[in-house]
């Protein structure tokens, strides 16, 4: 597919360039970068954590694989994959944004995680990968700031080897209107001041809360998968739907 | 998630118990980079333990390739003893897949480390509770049959002690009555403020 320049995606709730896009994504994240593993904390009451050993889990990684942690940020999924797939295995963390994967490189080698894991500047779009490659892709909260989604999921359908699996951690569509009530407060009324107070950044945490609002919903995500080639696409709801983590494979 | 409820409080009770013992240091040295996971009767999940050169990884799948044990609570105390360990398997009580000594370092470790499981747990996961959450329906064995009551009262009240951020479904669910309670009081206070704004405008005319 070619890009029309003159196109128009979302960002957040604004309707921009293409181009422009992704340089607004950049400054979100070159923004929050350092704050980004206090803030994860703060703003999901630590259950991020729940809902990333849900995704180690369900993985089905195994000694000697081959991971991609796309959109890895700071790493937090890697720090687990390095551990499992052992020596003989290899992990890349992969992040569009240097300052992501600076904070990331520099956590995880204080965590002394070294020598299994490579680090690589990607966009999700065109991995610089070649085809039939990992075993297993993850990518965590991360889908939603791609600019051309079903791009990228072809991209990912390349590198992964048959038998390979992709499994998308990303917010969704909370199950009850209840919940969905609260958490809208939440996040365009408490969030972004949180964002303000602790990372001095409101602004970018108004965009997360938007971006999380435009991103399609369980069907739809599992549907894309499917277009982009992904076998047995399924989905799991965690917390109410707050998130969902999809899976497909590719034979 | 409780299984990775469960799994998150296994990490920090082992890790806590590693950190206070510098004696177990040698133990964990010699399974460095192994694994060991245990298939237990009465969990309808395996669990992975993996060990690091200062810590103990846990994760609920089945992981390893360096040895799988399906066995039961009780047996597992038994393992240490490496003279026991072909009876248990004879009598069906333990089966073996990968290298029995790494199950037996993994024991090693265990047994110094001492822990007191029972009363660790319970001072996780006991006197909170008030919520169900069901999907763990485990029948733990007699020993731990308080756990099974803890556990499946909600898993996520584990994190609490380790993460007081983290916030309970009551209290989530009292968050969202309250939303919606400070909704119907906004709109009541607009509908007046409307009227008293309309009332202002005909006196004022
Ligand atoms: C919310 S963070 C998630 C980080 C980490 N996976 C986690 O769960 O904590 C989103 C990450 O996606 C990255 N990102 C945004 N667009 C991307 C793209 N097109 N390709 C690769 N990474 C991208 C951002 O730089 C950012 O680090």
């Amino acid at each position: 597919m070619t890009i029309d320049k003159t196109e128009t995606t979302h960002f957040g709730y604004k309707t921009v360039n293409i181009e422009e896009k992704e340089s607004m994504v950049a400054g979100v994240f070159h923004s929050v970068a350092k704050q980004y593993d206090v803030m994860n904390d703060l703003m999901s009451f630590g259950v991020h954590r729940l809902w990333k050993r849900f995704t180690i889990d369900a993985s089905g990684v195994r000694p000697g694989n081959k991971v991609l942690d796309l959109a890895g940020g700071t790493g937090d999924l890697t720090a687990k994959f390095s551990k499992i797939v052992g020596q003989s295995g290899q992990v890349i963390l992969a992040d569009i944004n240097s300052s992501m994967l600076q904070v990331g490189r520099d956590k995880l080698r204080d965590l002394g995680i070294v020598g299994n894991v490579d680090y690589v500047q990607a966009n999700a779009q065109a991995l610089p990968f070649e085809d039939n490659s990992f075993d297993v892709v993850t990518i965590a909260f991360g889908l939603r700031n791609v600019t051309d989604k079903d791009e990228a999921l072809r991209s990912i359908y390349r590198v992964l080897k048959p038998g390979g699996r992709l499994l998308v951690l990303e917010f969704s569509k909370p199950d009850s209107e209840l919940l969905n009530k609260a958490y809208d407060f939440y996040s365009f009324n408490i969030l972004p001041k949180m964002g303000d107070f602790v990372a001095q950044d409101g602004e970018s945490y108004q965009y997360l809360a938007e971006s999380i609002r435009m991103h399609p919903d369980q069907e739809t995500l599992k549907s894309m998968m499917e277009t982009a080639g992904f076998e047995h696409a399924t989905y799991h709801n965690l917390t109410g739907g707050i998130v969902a983590l999809h899976k497909g494979y590719k034979f | 998630m409780p299984k990775q409820a469960l799994t998150a409080a296994l990490e920090i009770i082992i890790n806590k118990a590693l950190s206070l013992d510098p004696d177990s240091q040698a133990n964990l040295e010699a399974i460095n980079g192994r694994s060991l996971t245990v298939n237990l009767r009465e969990f309808d999940f395996p669990l992975t333990f993996i060990a690091e050169q200062k810590s103990m990884l846990v994760v609920a799948n089945n992981t390893s390739e360096d040895c799988v044990l399906t066995t039961s609570l009780s047996t597992l105390g038994k393992l240490r003893q490496s003279s026991l360990i072909t009876s248990l398997i004879k009598s069906g009580e333990l089966d073996i897949e990968g290298d029995p000594k790494i199950a037996q370092q993994f024991a090693r470790l265990g047994e110094q480390l001492s822990i007191d499981w029972e009363q660790q747990l319970a001072h996780r996961i006991g006197d909170v509770g008030a919520y169900k959450v069901h999907q763990l329906a485990l029948s733990i064995g007699k020993k731990l049959q308080f756990a099974k009551q803890q556990i499946s009262q909600d898993a996520s009240e584990f994190l609490l002690h380790e993460q007081p951020m983290l916030v309970a479904s009551h209290q989530q669910h009292d968050f969202t009555l309250a939303v919606t309670l400070l909704e119907q009081q906004t709109q009541e206070l607009d509908a007046r403020l409307t009227n008293l704004i309309e009332q202002a405008d005909q006196i004022s005319r």
